[in-house]
């Protein structure tokens, strides 16, 4: 003993503590920093992570509160002189206690009681840290690893267990720390072993956990050694993919693969929205100094309310300087934007006038600017987790596949097993994701969910998203964001607005991102389910929603083409349709067309007076 | 008078010959035939309604076997498209049906009418696919007679005429009027010095479409409550009896006492007790062997409604 007492002070770490038991837990703690900087949906972040499990209700304060006496007790059992002067003999349990309370709940007090019975077994005054680390090993494996086991058995959460495999930060450090001070060989190149894997897995960590929750309600207990080597496959391709690319492979907003997920349009040949159809210029050539004119049809789809949208049309030339300038023309008549209200199936002319245009072709653009809105809504089976396991038990005894899909085929006869979301048709495309289907939740436990909604632009027929007005997300009234101020990519808030019985409407608070959008963006949240959700019924059927309420801009052209008169085109006075009044002194007043409120300020003078006026006026002075 | 007679005669054997030939136990016998349990219907759900509108839910739940059964139907609507009118998004229905017996063999049924009524469809949404799921769970019980030989002196030492020889297998696969069947028997004569003990292999099979749950746990399976490892695949052996020995008296042994069925299927082996063993120098008889089994089961069915905004346009 007296020997064992010598190496260890030989090998224990001086202040403060280092060696490579830090390695992984550095490396663990800094790449989900990284990683939840650069957005990634990594676990550590997500449901089960780090940040999301302490402090949320009752339970975690008394488990917390526990932990914290628990620390507390062993400084006073061992007493104060040995605190003082060993106080590192605390670092294990006082990591140990925070992990486990990251478990949140009572259960975790169990784990607690498990690492202090390490300290309370361990003989006074021959205190070694091989001793206390040594039994900390055995006491983590029983804890995390044949308890795990029995719990496969039984059936429990195959979140909790994966993390018991995969994601046990707690092994990592007691290998780590056995790899340190550990004397015998064969020990140390096994748990070298053991955190050579672990620290691999964490730096993928986030493909890993894709992995395994793509996997998560198709494996049975017997298939969990499939899933992690699932997890192995996707963690080396990524790895692969990394070292080729550098880039990590899962750096979008949220991967819907990993997701049951997508969107389907409700009319996808007839969507609702604004439509700018028959573009036409007329049979006639158009001659320079007359009108040039085109004309459009606008058409709505809509369901109840009528679209008011907003019309301009201009055209581009060239100015003296060889820059393109847009060039309004009128838009039936009025200068500026003119509004219709128009209800489904009607048809409105729209009528674009340029007083004259030089000679020369000309595109004319016709843009129409509406507020729409768009729904999505995706169906959720939600189902207890016992019975889904046993449900997969029963699939396997009868020789079937028992993936979770097939429970709900087989069992409970739904053919549709991975519904696709479907939105309301119109401009934009909306897809919407949660876990994979059925979604089990445990009894008297929170199981957190995502929810990922992304928006695209999707009009063929052209235009693009101006900005996004609101967007609302709508999840059952027993389900809730666990912290609606960071549950989101964005900050949510609860609202009356879209109100809809049976639903909670979260507001989220839109940035920057969400205005001149040009293809697609994304935003994920996580929700808390808990078996209140559940009917009494073997299968919960349940919506999730989302609401967007967005400004739309459509543009469609036409091409015309102005002749000259016979004159030569030097001749041709560039003009528009923007009248400049003169005032003269003497009272005499006179009209020009301009091209700018530049060249109209121009005819400003001692004697005059310019100001910008109705192009009606330069017409009739012609 | 004499014709009178003959007509009387004549008549006598017209009637006679309206007997089909089979006897009471004949007819017994075909009530514990086929693999019809409970079986359950909807009729004619609309497959497409407007928003607001009444779905008349009418169902029928009848009893195609001879074995008296309780049971629950479950109906579960999507909460945010249909409910049941009046009612929140489920009901459950408890029914009791007879079986059909040697005096009145027609299915005994019942006929339910929930009306359901379809919700408003989101402001923007023109249409929406609703599911109606329904689970039906109900008891249920298997009863074969195998008329099995204990051939006492099954290696044929003694040169005495026997009255029947033991077969290797007795077929009874045509059911016993349940979706569960006891499909076949095995017997085999363990000798036990001067005695034998006959013995048994039971196979039994899951034919219908649904899933065999434990007997008992029907409400607990038509509910969203959690289930144990046993609930799924388990058939209870109630009795065995042959030649006045049984299970329930212990003369017989069976193991395991309750089936766990693999792949649908699973046997037990039972056996006479050593205290009833039959003595050698019996002679070889005939006899019937009694098996029942009791077992619940559960079926699930599910119905699409299209339901549409009314447009106004």
């Amino acid at each position: 003993m007296s020997e064992e007492v010598s190496k260890s002070e030989k090998v224990e770490p001086g202040f403060p503590l280092a060696g490579s038991m830090w390695v992984p837990f550095l490396v663990a703690v800094l790449l989900m920093i990284v990683e939840g900087a650069m957005g990634y949906q990594s676990w550590a972040f997500t449901s089960d992570g780090l940040t999301k499990a302490w402090l949320l209700n009752w339970k975690q304060w008394i488990t917390v509160g526990s932990g914290i006496s628990a620390i507390i007790a062993l400084a006073v059992f061992r007493g104060f002189h040995e605190f003082v002067s060993d106080w590192k003999q605390l670092f294990l349990p006082t990591f140990f206690v925070l992990v486990f309370i990251t478990l949140g709940g009572p259960i975790a007090l169990l784990h607690i009681l498990g690492t202090g019975l390490v300290f309370f077994t361990t003989p006074m005054g021959n205190r070694s840290f091989i001793k206390e680390y040594n039994s900390a090993v055995v006491i983590s494996a029983l804890d995390f690893i044949i308890f795990g086991l029995i719990l496969m058995f039984w059936g429990a959460d195959k979140t909790m267990l994966a993390a018991r495999y995969i994601w046990n930060i707690n092994l990592m450090f007691v290998c780590g720390y056995g790899l340190q001070f550990q004397q015998k060989g064969a020990l140390k190149v096994v748990m070298g072993i053991i955190l050579g894997t672990m620290v691999f897995l964490v730096v993928f960590i986030t493909p890993l956990t894709a992995s395994y929750i793509k996997h998560i309600n198709t494996v049975g207990p017997a298939e969990l050694t499939n899933s992690i080597a699932f997890a192995f496959l996707d963690t080396s391709s990524n790895f692969m993919n990394y070292l080729k690319t550098g880039s990590h492979g899962v750096s979008q907003l949220f991967n819907m693969s990993q997701y049951s997920g997508g969107g389907s349009s409700e009319e996808p040949e007839d969507p609702q929205g604004l439509y700018l159809k028959e573009l036409d210029q007329g049979d006639r050539p158009f001659r320079t100094g007359s009108k040039v004119y085109a004309t459009a049809m606008l058409e709505a789809k809509t369901l109840e309310d009528p679209i008011v949208a907003q019309v301009i049309c201009y055209t581009t030339m060239e100015n003296d300087l060889g820059d393109e300038e847009a060039v309004m023309g009128k838009t039936n008549g009025n200068i500026g934007a003119t509004q219709f209200t128009i209800i489904s199936f009607s048809q409105h002319t729209v009528r674009c006038s340029f007083d004259q245009l030089p000679e020369g072709d000309y595109e004319i653009y016709f843009n129409a600017t509406f507020d729409f809105a768009a729904e999505i809504r995706m169906k959720l089976y939600l189902m207890d987790r016992e019975r889904l396991l046993n449900d997969q038990v029963s699939l396997e005894n009868k020789g079937q596949d028992s993936s979770s899909e097939n429970v709900l085929k087989r069992i409970y006869d739904i053919d549709d097993t991975d519904p696709e979301p479907i939105y309301t048709s119109g401009p934009i495309k909306l897809q919407l994701g949660t876990d994979n289907l059925p979604i089990d939740i445990g009894a008297g436990t929170i199981r957190q969910s995502q929810y990922s909604l992304i928006v695209e632009n999707d009009w063929d027929k052209g235009g693009r998203i101006d900005k996004f007005n609101n967007i609302y997300i709508k999840i059952p009234d027993t389900f809730a964001l666990s912290n609606p101020a960071d549950s989101c990519d964005l900050p949510a808030s609860i609202t009356n607005e879209q109100f809809e019985k049976g639903f909670k409407t979260y507001k989220l608070d839109l940035d920057d991102r969400f205005t001149n959008i040009k293809d697609a963006i994304g935003v994920s949240c996580m929700m808390d389910l808990t078996s209140n959700s559940l009917d009494p019924t073997p299968i919960t059927i349940r919506y999730v929603k989302a609401y967007v309420d967005y400004t739309y801009v459509m543009q469609e052209k036409t091409e015309v083409e102005v002749e000259g008169r016979g004159t030569s085109n030097n001749e041709v006075i560039v003009r528009n349709d923007i009248c400049c009044k003169v005032d003269y002194e003497g009272g005499e007043t006179k009209h020009y067309y301009v091209i700018n409120n530049d060249e109209c300020t121009n005819y400003n003078s001692d004697t005059s007076t310019a100001t910008l006026v109705n192009s009606e006026f330069c017409e009739n002075e012609s | 008078m004499k014709v009178k007679y003959y007509l009387f005669v004549i008549m006598l054997l017209a009637l006679s010959s309206c007997d089909s030939g089979s006897g009471n136990g004949e007819l017994k016998k075909d009530l514990y035939q086929g693999t019809s349990g409970v079986e359950f219907e909807i009729f004619d759900l609309p497959s497409e309604v407007s928003e607001d509108e009444e779905i008349p839910l009418i169902f029928r739940v009848e009893n195609k076997g001879p074995y008296v059964t309780k049971g629950r139907i479950v109906i579960n609507t999507e909460k945010d498209y249909v409910n049941i009118k009046g009612m929140n998004n489920y009901a459950a229905v408890d029914f009791n049906l007879d079986g059909k017996t040697v005096l009145n063999d027609i299915d005994d049924f019942e006929i339910y009418n929930v009306p359901l009524l379809a919700g408003k469809l989101d402001p923007l949404s023109e249409e929406h696919d609703t599911y109606l799921s329904t689970y039906l769970c109900y008891e249920y019980k298997g009863l074969a007679y195998a008329d099995v030989c204990v051939d006492t002196d099954p290696y044929e030492v003694s040169n005495a005429d026997k009255a029947c020889k033991a077969q290797s297998s007795i077929s009874l696969s045509g059911g016993q009027g349940g979706p569960v069947i006891i499909e076949s028997v095995e017997p085999k004569m363990l000798i036990n010095g001067d005695t034998i003990r006959p013995q048994f292999k039971i196979y039994i099979q899951n034919v219908g479409q649904g899933t065999v749950i434990q007997s008992g746990s029907i409400y607990q399976v038509c509910s969203k409550d959690s289930l144990n490892l046993n609930t799924y695949n388990t058939v209870s052996l109630s009795e065995v009896e042959i030649s006045g020995k049984k299970l329930s008296g212990g003369q017989i042994q069976c193991v395991p006492s309750v089936l766990q069925l693999r792949n649908e299927k699973d046997f037990v082996t039972c056996t006479v007790a050593p205290g009833s063993a039959i003595p050698r120098n019996t002679l070889s008889y005939k006899s019937p062997l009694k098996i029942e089994i009791n077992y619940g089961y559960m079926q699930a069915l599910s119905k699409e409604i299209s339901i549409r905004k009314i447009l106004t346009y």
